[in-house]
């Protein structure tokens, strides 16, 4: 649906057409031009996405951002320890992985480590951008189901920096990308990774998303992840971006022949956030685990939209997302699993669960299936309801103080997910996460 | 898989070519001039017979529908319609006020015999013949439901041409007319009531039958009356290029309770056909309504070409206190059904069904679902929805599951099940549930699948033949909408069936 030309600018359109002509736009590579231009005019026609867009219709950018985010310019200096400080706050800190830290947008090769072995290029792509070597020009751009969305345009309009990563072997631990916020007042940080898997491989790969308290920053981010023939992807993603900050994520992931794709997501931060996850499957016997935890309280508002396609035949898909809602918080899961004609013998199934802990607390979900093969097996559920009065009387029965009971219960439901992640390592790490944020609000409560 | 692909090509040599009731009635009507215009209007109000307000109200329709557009969010495809290409009234000539069915023209009569549903009772249209005799079926069943006693108001292109058992409805106080003549005979109930479930402006196909609506049934039921016999309306559409614009208003006054049938078909013409009816059911304190339909317009040859376009709003409000309304409906027909039967659940208690067994074959194009709107306290809704796709037709469920957050308690479960038989069709789940308090409990559930191989061959090694292991599946997987379905309807229904799918079914 076009936006009605007539309709006036919001300032936060306002904000990113005037970065259109400003200097702070990325120029080239030459590679990337069309594209770019493509994707500036993308936004130009249709503006930020609101509630009449089906697909926004739960979360209306428009309305929701009030102010003009503009991209932010060369990052300021900034203090090294503070942002040690910051690291050490990832769920994954006390584990052995490999480092790619990104402060403010731009790569800190200071407070990185890279080591990965001979099987592991990690890149940082406005090193690389001029000079591109073949897996990144084939590949950046080309991972994209759905490019002329709102949030995958501004980001090719703009994005400059991020980690170009490929993997050819099995890696050794994993890699983790740190995104950190911490300049002040209204901004667009916008960053772009690409993920490439080869033939066989074996990715490992953490994301996290940490915002120093108190600013008020939008942070975009796509990521691109090719999964070869036969590899094999582990992604997990913790958002806690600060708590007035805008998250904005688009992850496409396209799956090779006999590919195992595991991608997991977590969110407590921001104000407004949006995971899109767009899935393809190119080639046949692939599998894809999408899952993730939503935890929310105050007014946040946290939206998950997923499409995965079955374009080719014998695959597996699944999902499954749950839901804590406290407050006058709102979680929304929109889910589309498409079957095209020709893909027979999908297996295909969905699930997406709330648990709403206040009274005001709203949960909205949209999962939706669009087949056109007879020979599927396809299926989705959803579920919205508060803790089971009888489960807690069970447990209080048995001198479990309410607050304990209803904490443990929080943790069973929400723990149904973290299951899903292979890395016991992470699972665990993710368990602590979940733990901390639980007793925060317990003892709140 | 023998068995199946047997049951596809059945299907496939099956298709909608065979559809029974595309025979056309040779009867003289009457025609408003062809298009829309406010005069059109005019006109029809005028042929009512109807009351300055109601007029005005068409006309305010009108106007508001002149700024509307069209609406596409449907999974549906089809040519734009030219609404100034139809006419809005069609009349039997023959039909001025009918007292029985002795004075209806007898070529409508041999029409109605033809017919399969819901006038199959000869025996009750007989009664009707003979109404002035003392009738056999005149014994005391008031308030036996499931009798085989069905009163009908039949509707046919733009008029009700006859409404049976009126007298004895009379006698329990049960009001069953057309909407027209309750206008004449009951303005106050038409003034309170309509427009009040689905505004005047609801939507586009909507707002177009608040303008140009031309009959359709009114029921009453006082309070504490439970309506002694089922009530029907068949409507058929027979006079080319007409659209039919039916408006049905059913009012449950407290602790009464009423079950309703409605039957449609239509001549097989090449042409595409409108109908846009608007249905509104009010239920009030302890009230329940029980609306069934089978929907059985002509859908359109094979290749897609002709077919009834059905732009169907249909709400019924749960007004009182533990009130309760139920949907239940088998869609075979229509070239295009864009039909969402809902409930608005508005009193404490309430509660809301809906029973949908939704078949598309040939080229039809089926995007139907219902909305629970959930706003009093307790108030509760099932959802029960099996669709089964075959040929090259897309059937698509949407629905909407909403609690408003002072609608606390409010519990809602549902189950969408698809069929796909052949791998030209699709089948699609499109549900929105939106939970805006915690006390609501909400469940979800959709499946989508063919007849296994597991099942037909646990089946056949029971020693059942391929065709009864396939007619048993079907069967077993609309069976929980089946049998909410009224007695009167069943046995037309399981044909029906048959009738869409034939070769599955046996």
């Amino acid at each position: 649906m076009q936006m009605n030309s007539a309709v006036e600018k919001t300032p936060a359109e306002a904000a990113y057409l005037v970065a259109f002509d400003g200097d702070g736009l990325p120029s080239g590579p030459a590679w990337l031009d069309s594209q770019r231009s493509a994707a500036r005019a993308a936004f130009v026609a249709s503006g930020l996405p609101h509630r009449r867009i089906e697909e926004w219709k739960y979360t209306d950018l428009r309305n929701q951002l009030a102010a003009g985010y503009p991209p932010l310019g060369e990052a300021p200096l900034a203090d090294v320890a503070r942002f040690q400080e910051m690291i050490a706050a990832s769920p994954f800190a006390g584990l052995d992985t490999a480092r790619a830290v990104f402060a403010d947008g731009v790569f800190r090769p200071e407070l990185s480590n890279l080591a990965l072995g001979d099987d592991v290029d990690i890149l940082s792509l406005a090193e690389c951008l001029d000079e591109a070597p073949d897996w990144v020009t084939s590949n950046l751009g080309q991972v994209m189901s759905r490019p002329d969305n709102a949030i995958a345009a501004l980001n090719m309009a703009f994005a400059r920096h991020g980690a170009a990563v490929r993997v050819r072997g099995r890696q050794e631990k994993p890699l983790e990308l740190i995104f950190l916020h911490t300049a002040s007042g209204h901004h667009t940080v916008t960053n772009r990774n690409l993920i490439v898997v080869e033939e066989g491989a074996h990715a490992h790969i953490l994301e996290s998303h940490l915002g120093a308290s108190g600013q008020e920053y939008l942070a975009n981010i796509v990521t691109e992840i090719s999964v070869g023939k036969s590899a094999v992807l582990d992604h997990v993603k913790v958002q806690m971006e600060a708590d007035g900050a805008v998250h904005l994520s688009d992850v496409n992931i396209w799956l090779g022949e006999n590919a195992n794709a595991n991608s997991f997501v977590a969110s407590t931060g921001a104000s407004v956030s949006r995971n899109q996850v767009f899935a393809e499957f190119g080639g046949e016997h692939t599998n894809l685990n999408l899952s993730g935890a939503c935890m929310l309280a105050g007014s946040q508002h946290c939206d998950t939209t997923l499409e995965v396609d079955h374009a080719v035949p014998h695959c597996t898909s699944r999902e499954l997302f749950k839901l804590v809602l406290d407050d006058t918080s709102r979680g929304i899961f929109q889910g589309k699993v498409s079957v095209r004609p020709n893909a027979q013998k999908t297996d295909g199934k969905q699930m997406a669960q709330a648990l709403l802990l206040a009274e005001t607390a709203e949960f909205d979900a949209k999962p939706e299936l669009e087949i056109f093969a007879d020979d599927v097996v396809c299926g989705h559920g959803a579920t919205a309801g508060d803790l089971d009065e009888e489960h807690l009387y069970y447990l209080r029965a048995r001198g479990i103080p309410k607050r304990e009971a209803m904490a443990l219960l929080i943790a069973a439901f929400i723990g149904e997910a973290f299951d899903e992640v292979t890395s016991d390592d992470v699972r665990e790490a993710l368990a602590g996460f979940a733990g901390a944020w639980l007793d925060q609000h317990t003892e709140r409560g | 898989m023998a068995a199946v692909q047997d049951t596809i090509e059945q299907v496939r040599g099956v298709d909608v070519d065979k559809y029974k009731y595309g025979f056309k009635t040779e009867i003289e009507s009457e025609l408003a001039p062809k298009g829309l215009s406010e005069d059109i209007v005019r006109y029809i109000s005028g042929k009512n017979d109807e009351p300055e307000w109601l007029l005005e109200w068409r006309l305010e329709a009108y106007r508001r529908w002149l700024t509307m557009e069209e609406p596409d969010w449907a999974r549906v495809d089809y040519p734009k319609i030219d609404f100034q290409d139809l006419y809005y009234y069609a009349a039997p000539k023959t039909t001025e006020g009918p007292k029985s069915l002795d004075e209806v023209d007898p070529i409508l009569l041999e029409t109605y015999a033809k017919l399969g549903i819901p006038l199959k009772e000869q025996e009750i249209l007989a009664g009707v013949r003979k109404h002035d005799e003392p009738s056999t079926l005149d014994e005391d069943g008031v308030g036996e439901m499931g009798s085989g006693r069905v009163a009908i108001d039949a509707v046919f292109d733009s008029v009700s041409v006859v409404t049976t058992f009126k007298k004895e409805l009379a006698k329990a106080g049960v009001i069953f007319c057309s909407i027209s003549e309750a206008v004449r005979e009951h303005p106050e109930l038409v003034k309170k009531y309509l427009g009040t479930v689905v505004p005047q402006s609801d939507n586009f196909y909507a707002t177009l039958n608040s303008a140009v609506y031309s009959d359709g049934s009114f029921v009453y039921i006082p309070e504490g009356v439970r309506c002694p016999m089922e009530l029907s309306t068949y409507f058929r559409i027979n006079e080319e290029n007409t659209g039919q614009f039916e408006r049905t208003l059913i009012i449950a006054e407290k602790g009464s309770y009423v079950s309703y049938l409605e039957g449609c078909t239509a001549p097989m013409r090449d042409e595409n056909q409108l109908h846009a009816a608007v249905v509104e059911l009010v239920a009030l304190d302890d009230a329940e309504i029980k609306y069934s339909t089978v929907q059985n317009w002509y859908p359109g040859d094979a290749n897609g070409k002709g077919g009834i376009y059905n732009f169907v709003t249909k709400r019924g409000d749960c007004r009182g206190k533990n009130s309760k309304i139920s949907w239940t409906q088998v869609e075979t027909g229509s070239a295009i059904t864009w039909k969402y039967p809902s409930c608005i659940l508005r009193g404490e208690n309430s509660r809301g069904e809906f029973y949908s067994i939704a078949i598309s074959n040939g080229r039809q194009q089926v995007d139907s679902g219902t909305k629970m709107i959930h706003l009093g306290k307790n108030s509760s809704s099932r959802i029960i929805s099996k669709g089964i796709s075959a040929g090259h037709s897309q059937n698509t469920y949407r629905g909407l599951v909403s609690a408003h957050r002072k609608a606390t308690g409010a519990r809602n479960f549902t189950q969408c099940d698809s069929l796909l038989i052949g791998d030209k069709c699709g089948a699609h789940t499109v549900p929105y549930i939106e939970a805006k308090n915690s006390s609501s409990t909400f469940e979800h559930e959709a499946t989508t699948s063919k007849i296994s191989d597991d099942q037909m061959f646990y089946a056949r090694q029971r020693g059942l033949g391929e065709e009864e292991a396939v007619a048993l599946i079907v069967n077993g997987f609309v069976r929980d909408v089946l049998q909410h379905l009224p007695m009167e309807f069943m046995a037309e229904t399981q044909k029906l069936i048959g009738i869409s799918l034939e070769g599955s079914v046996g």
